[in-house]
């Protein structure tokens, strides 16, 4: 994979619990480390886009879509383990 | 079903059910979970929220709320609809200073606007209004309202700033108390007022410009008098501008200034007013750093008055204000300048001190502003007559200093002196409208003999000076060699002048007689100098200076003025008068006033003109031959007779000759003389005669010394001689007794010689 491959996330959650809290600062926590500079993410609280998230299918939250690279994959609950989370979206972990 | 609702019992069971199976649902997801899912919508994406999340979230809210309000320095309370208080803030209990509005005891539940209503004291109009104003506010009819009130507290006064607004949470209505302290800023609008104040009580105009917008930040009352424009009109204007430079240039010098701290020296600038005058300023800055960059501080100060005193100084330092002219020290030192520049230093140099006589006299008689006057005018005479003021100075009360700075350029110094003081003595100084002529004494000391400086030349001019006015001379030079060696002429000058005041002239009178009856006609008025010091100067010795110097006009005037008063005692005495002929010469034929002169004269009395007679030597008539006509031909009118005198040796033209308005042919002594030398000589006598008569003019021959002389111009028809074979001149007593006799009735003149 090239590396100035672009990594796009959006990350569903609702309003500022903790679980939000947790799985936002996971998922930054992960771009840091492994897609350092090429990484975009962007947060959506469905409080307050309800019809984006139903739109998208998102049912529960915290709901992380990788939007790129294809294939578009996405996994729920707070990303605290970093190693699954990789797995599931299809991405191969950099073992540094 | 018709019956509105389900019979209680059994639907309180069945919701008691309903829930335990809802939040065991809740709790069997959260597990499925594991507790990371906070919300899950349904397929039509209605949302519901996890148990737990859900008191997360209303927990979260409410601290936040909490914290928030606490965490604020203002003074919070929260108003229910009827104005209850429902909640106070931290800030609130902490409150240092009490009053009707913010009491820390105020609690939850009181009513807040009933409280202000009640309030006594100070503030209890303010508290009333609020009252109202928090009525309106809930009442909804007042969207918000503010009120800024002081406080008396006990360690200082203070400031708050109350406002109330309206609260809606839910359904509920309500309304937000806030007391925001705002002391210090009310106490820094104190302090920008008085700062304000302050600075427009400055005379000075001053400007803040902010370096980074290079925008004025404040002016001051005087800066906008100064540019003659309103505050708001200066404020918007561009710094560069107003001090017509460019914004680059501006920029350049204050960030020199910036690196300087202050400018070492204030700076003069000139500009003008709007009607042109002159204004100079004064302009000093500094660059300040406050909080946000660099301020540029200038300050202009009008300094035109002290500019004009200071250049008033300087003037007066080296200018005398009533005349204009330079003063001693100016003076010396442009003496000083003349003395060490090639022109001046190589030639001689001449420092006169003009003392104008009896000043003193005028100032006490006419008044001081008769005496400013005067000085002014001698100070504008002396300028015209030196040739500008540069050489010139007042260095004195009443006296004057003159440098020549090129003695050989005014010629002959002697003859400069005489003339030029001659001059000033004609001079009319008109003085309270009265015309006077002023008399002056000077003091000379000349470069290099008498100073090699400035300052002893003018020492030397003054000593000159004194002895001048001690001696009652007119001029005196510093060393007395130069004042013997200014040859005779000096001296004679100076004695002339003396000899005319004293009445030391003397006229002398030689007979004219007819050849044909031996009788006295007319007798010449020849002029003599009785000095009392060596006796009688002969005229070829004096009359040359009298024309040098001028003094023969006055010395003309008496000579005219004298014949005829002895002409009129003769006739008054009742002896047999006989015209006199005086002689005219070139300065005074020349001189415009002359006819005029002679007018006022022959008025003294009506027979006057016939006793008087002008000789005119024939070179002078012919110098300017047109004029002369016309001045001649004035004179005859008046009844004055005239000889043409000395005539053969001047370059008549017979043409001019016959138009000459003249009645008498004077033949010179030089053909009398030389007429017993040959048969040539009696022709060309005898032809002078014979043109003479052809033109019906009298012919008088001059110089007759011998007897044959006297027969042959007999026997050729001249009409009369004179001479010294009859009669050398003589005093007017010696001719009254000899030659004039009684006039008795037709009684002859005296007879003096056989006819």
């Amino acid at each position: 994979m090239s590396q100035s491959t672009i990594f796009k996330f959006r990350l569903y959650v609702a309003d500022s619990t903790q679980n939000a809290t947790e799985a936002t600062a996971n998922l930054r926590a992960l771009c840091r480390t492994h897609f350092a500079g090429r990484h975009k993410i962007e947060i959506v609280d469905v409080f307050r886009e309800p019809t984006r998230a139903q739109a998208e299918g998102v049912r529960m939250t915290p709901t992380l879509i990788k939007l790129a690279p294809a294939p578009v994959k996405r996994i729920v609950g707070t990303l605290s383990q970093t190693q699954r989370v990789l797995e599931t979206l299809g991405l191969k972990a950099d073992t540094a | 079903m018709t019956s509105k609702g389900p019979p209680a019992g059994e639907a309180s069971e069945d919701i008691s059910l309903l829930i335990e199976t809802l939040r065991e649902t809740d709790q069997r997801l959260d597990e499925l979970c594991a507790g990371q899912v906070d919300s899950v919508t349904d397929r039509h994406g209605r949302l519901y929220l996890l148990h737990r999340a859900q008191e997360e979230l209303r927990c979260a809210d409410a601290d936040r709320q909490a914290a928030i309000l606490d965490a604020l320095p203002a003074h919070i309370l929260l108003l229910d609809a009827q104005g209850l208080i429902v909640s106070v803030n931290h800030a609130w209990h902490l409150l240092g200073c009490s009053n009707a509005l913010i009491d820390p005891k105020y609690g939850i539940g009181l009513d807040y606007p009933a409280a202000c209503d009640e309030a006594r004291g100070d503030c209890a109009p303010d508290a009333r209004k609020v009252a109202g104003g928090v009525r309106a506010v809930l009442a909804g009819t007042l969207s918000r309202y503010r009120l800024e009130y002081p406080c008396k507290s006990v360690t200082e006064p203070m400031w708050f700033l109350m406002t109330v607004t309206p609260l809606n949470d839910g359904g509920r209505r309500g309304a937000v108390v806030m007391h925001v302290n705002i002391t210090e800023q009310k106490r820094e609008e104190e302090r920008s007022r008085r700062f304000d104040f302050a600075m427009d009580a400055v005379a000075d105009g001053i400007y803040l410009v902010d370096r980074s917008s290079m925008q004025f930040i404040h002016v001051n009352e005087a800066a906008c008098k100064m540019q003659n424009r309103t505050r708001e009109q200066l404020m918007a204007l561009d710094p560069a501008v107003i001090l017509g430079t460019s914004r680059a240039e501006l920029e350049r010098d204050y960030d020199s200034l910036i690196a300087e701290g202050v400018e070492a020296k204030p700076v003069e600038m000139l500009r003008r007013r709007a009607d042109g005058s002159p204004v100079w300023f004064e302009v000093r800055r500094q660059a300040q750093h406050s909080g946000y960059g660099w301020t540029i501080v200038t300050m202009v100060r009008d300094v035109t008055k002290r500019k004009a005193a200071t250049e008033r100084l300087d003037y007066l330092a080296y200018y005398d204000a009533l005349t204009g002219l330079a003063n001693r020290t100016l003076f010396l030192e442009r003496v000083t300048q003349f003395l060490r520049s090639p022109a001046g230093g190589a030639d001689r140099l001449a420092l006169l001190l003009i003392d104008i006589h009896r000043f003193q006299h005028i100032n006490d008689s006419l008044g001081r502003s008769a005496g400013d006057a005067l000085l002014k005018q001698v100070a504008e005479w002396l300028a015209s007559t030196t040739g500008g003021t540069n050489l010139l100075a007042r260095v004195g009360a009443d006296q004057f200093a003159v440098v020549l700075p090129d003695i050989a350029a005014v010629g002959d110094l002697a003859q400069f002196l005489e003339k030029t003081m001659s001059d000033f003595l004609d001079h009319p100084f008109v003085l309270n409208g009265a015309a006077f002529r002023i008399a002056a004494r000077v003091g000379i000391a000349v470069f290099p003999q008498d100073g090699a400086d400035a300052e002893v030349l003018f020492q030397h001019a003054e000593a000159a000076l004194r002895k001048a006015k001690a001696g009652g001379d007119r001029y005196v030079f510093y060393t007395h060699t130069m004042t013997q060696a200014v040859t005779g002429k000096f001296t004679l000058g100076n004695q002339l002048h003396r000899a005319l005041d004293e009445e030391q002239f003397v006229l002398h009178y030689q007979p004219k007689v007819n050849l044909a009856s031996g009788l006295i006609t007319g007798a010449e008025a020849l002029l003599r100098w009785n000095d009392p010091h060596s006796g009688l100067v002969p005229p070829a010795e004096f009359i040359p200076i009298l024309e040098e110097t001028g003094l023969i006009h006055e010395v003309g005037r008496w000579v005219l003025r004298r014949a005829m008063e002895d002409f009129l005692r003769w006739q008054a005495q009742g002896l047999a008068a006989v015209p006199i002929a005086v002689n005219v010469s070139a300065l005074q034929l020349h001189d415009r006033n002359f006819t005029r002169e002679i007018k006022q004269t022959l008025a003294a009395d009506p027979s006057a003109a016939a006793g008087l007679e002008l000789e005119i030597t024939e070179t002078l008539i012919m110098e300017d031959i047109q004029h002369n006509i016309g001045c001649l031909r004035a004179i005859r009118a008046m009844g004055v007779t005239i000889a043409i005198d000395d005539f053969g040796t001047g370059f008549s033209s017979l043409s001019y000759l016959a138009k000459l308005p003249v009645h008498t042919l004077k033949i010179d002594r030089s053909f009398i003389t030389d007429m017993t030398g040959g048969p040539q000589g009696i022709v060309l006598v005898s032809t002078i005669i014979k043109l003479g008569h052809s033109l019906k003019l009298k012919v008088v021959a001059e110089g007759v010394e011998t007897e044959r002389q006297s027969s042959l111009l007999h026997a050729m028809k001249c009409d009369e001689m004179q001479g010294f074979l009859f009669c050398s001149p003589v005093s007017r007593e010696i001719f009254e007794e000899r030659y004039l006799e009684p006039a008795l009735g037709a009684t002859a003149p005296r007879r003096v010689m056989a006819s």
